[in-house]
């Protein structure tokens, strides 16, 4: 009897692992998600096609709002870190005009960047 | 005598294999289900998807880099990117988006080799960036285009011989034209407007086609044909006020039509109204011609 009670216990925990296991790997909800849940990877080049289109639009609202997707807690500290990493590792000089534009726009400014400063990004 | 070895509880194993199973997969999907993190383009939701499409349009008129825009929507895991974006132009167009956007995608379905319907109007009008001050259109992505037709263009309505040519149909200031302009006076409740209406080459409405009206040297207005589709898709209308003069425009297709005048007229019956104008644009061909009636 006590040994029946075994078997079965270590059955229903091999049963449950298991279940779990499969249920993890082929999980049956929708597991879309947002944004917010990229890879920084593709956060970081989100953030630079977010910074390429401002630059061809010149719609900061639009560009607050999708960086806003991204539920960074304060987006100005990440783009300006982004911008930072960018030029540290001598990115697209492009990529850096814009990200460094988005940086200016929140009201940011540093040593770094002043390389890629445009005027008109001041004037704004 | 011997007594026989108890033998293995084989029921029981199996009992508590299947309870266990049915209880992980509930925990697995139900109770604690796997939360994503660090996800691609590939698990976002259709609606991120489609942003994310957008966004990487924008950012191709800005870059005007190709192949990091292909790599980027490679990404999103989907067989055909071209077809992808060329889907989404043309419901752009047709639920009457922003027009900067719908150009934006036009301009990358074209790139990726992809006709959809929105290069109708859109094709090579992109890239305002690069626009000079006269407004000249410039066809950046000739040749790119695929020279074998995708599925789209079954349901695209375009003449065969249109859509089987490979390089992309460029539509710049001078490619739509006034074709039609009638001036009516009469007395009813539609009287003292501006009635537009843009067809394409098969004579169906272009919805989304942003178009200007000026008024006294400062005043003007701008608003999208489409945007009353029981009249036509290409349709649109502007209410004049009396004793002006008017100019239309369609924003970066066609030269504006100056000289509508809503000072009054005399209908047929003898009585003061304000005249209609009805302006038809249609794409350059050979055969059209100007129709000037009164």
């Amino acid at each position: 009897m006590r040994r029946t009670l075994l078997v079965l216990l270590v059955g229903l925990g091999l049963g449950a692992f298991g279940g779990a296991v499969f249920g993890w790997l082929v999980p049956i909800q929708d597991v879309s998600t947002g944004f917010y849940e990229l890879h920084p990877d593709y956060k970081a080049d989100y953030t630079v096609m977010v910074g390429a289109a401002y630059a061809a639009d010149g719609d900061w609202d639009k560009a607050q709002a999708r960086l806003g997707r991204l539920a960074e807690p304060d987006p100005a500290t990440y783009v300006v870190a982004l911008a930072e990493q960018y030029i540290a590792e001598g990115r697209n000089p492009n990529d850096i005009r814009n990200l460094v534009a988005m940086a200016v726009r929140f009201g940011y400014t540093t040593p770094p960047m002043q390389l890629y400063i445009s005027p008109s990004d001041s004037e704004q | 005598m011997q007594e026989d070895p108890p033998r293995f509880p084989w029921i029981a194993l199996l009992i508590g294999l299947v309870v266990g199973i049915a209880g992980g997969l509930y925990y697995g999907w139900y109770l604690n289900p796997v939360d994503w993190v660090n996800i691609g383009p590939d698990k976002l939701n259709a609606e991120d998807q489609q942003e994310y499409i957008l966004l990487v349009a924008e950012a191709y008129l800005q870059e005007q880099e190709i192949a990091r825009a292909s790599a980027r929507l490679a990404a999103l895991d989907t067989r055909d990117i071209a077809e992808l974006v060329s889907i989404q132009a043309d419901e752009a167009l047709l639920r009457g988006d922003d027009p900067s956007e719908v150009r934006a995608l036009t301009t990358l379905a074209e790139a990726l080799g992809a006709s959809p319907m929105a290069a109708e109007v859109f094709s090579g009008t992109s890239v305002p960036a690069t626009l000079d001050e006269g407004g000249t259109a410039t066809p950046t992505f000739e040749g790119i285009a695929s020279p074998t037709p995708t599925g789209d263009t079954a349901a695209t309505p375009i003449p065969t011989q249109e859509t089987l040519t490979p390089t992309p149909q460029i539509i710049s200031e001078t490619d739509l034209s006034l074709v039609e302009r009638e001036t009516v006076c009469e007395i009813d409740e539609g009287s003292g407007r501006i009635e537009i209406l843009v067809l394409n080459r098969d004579e169906i409405g272009i919805p989304a086609v942003e178009v200007r009206v000026e008024w006294g040297g400062e005043d003007a207005d701008t608003f999208f044909t489409g945007l009353n589709p029981g009249v036509d898709p290409g349709y649109a209308d502007f209410d004049m006020i009396v004793d002006r003069v008017y100019s239309v425009t369609l924003v970066g297709l066609a030269e504006p039509v100056v000289g509508l005048d809503s000072g009054n007229c005399t209908a047929d019956s003898g009585e003061e109204s304000i005249p209609t104008y009805r302006l038809t644009f249609a794409p350059n061909s050979n055969d059209n011609t100007e129709d000037e009636g009164e």
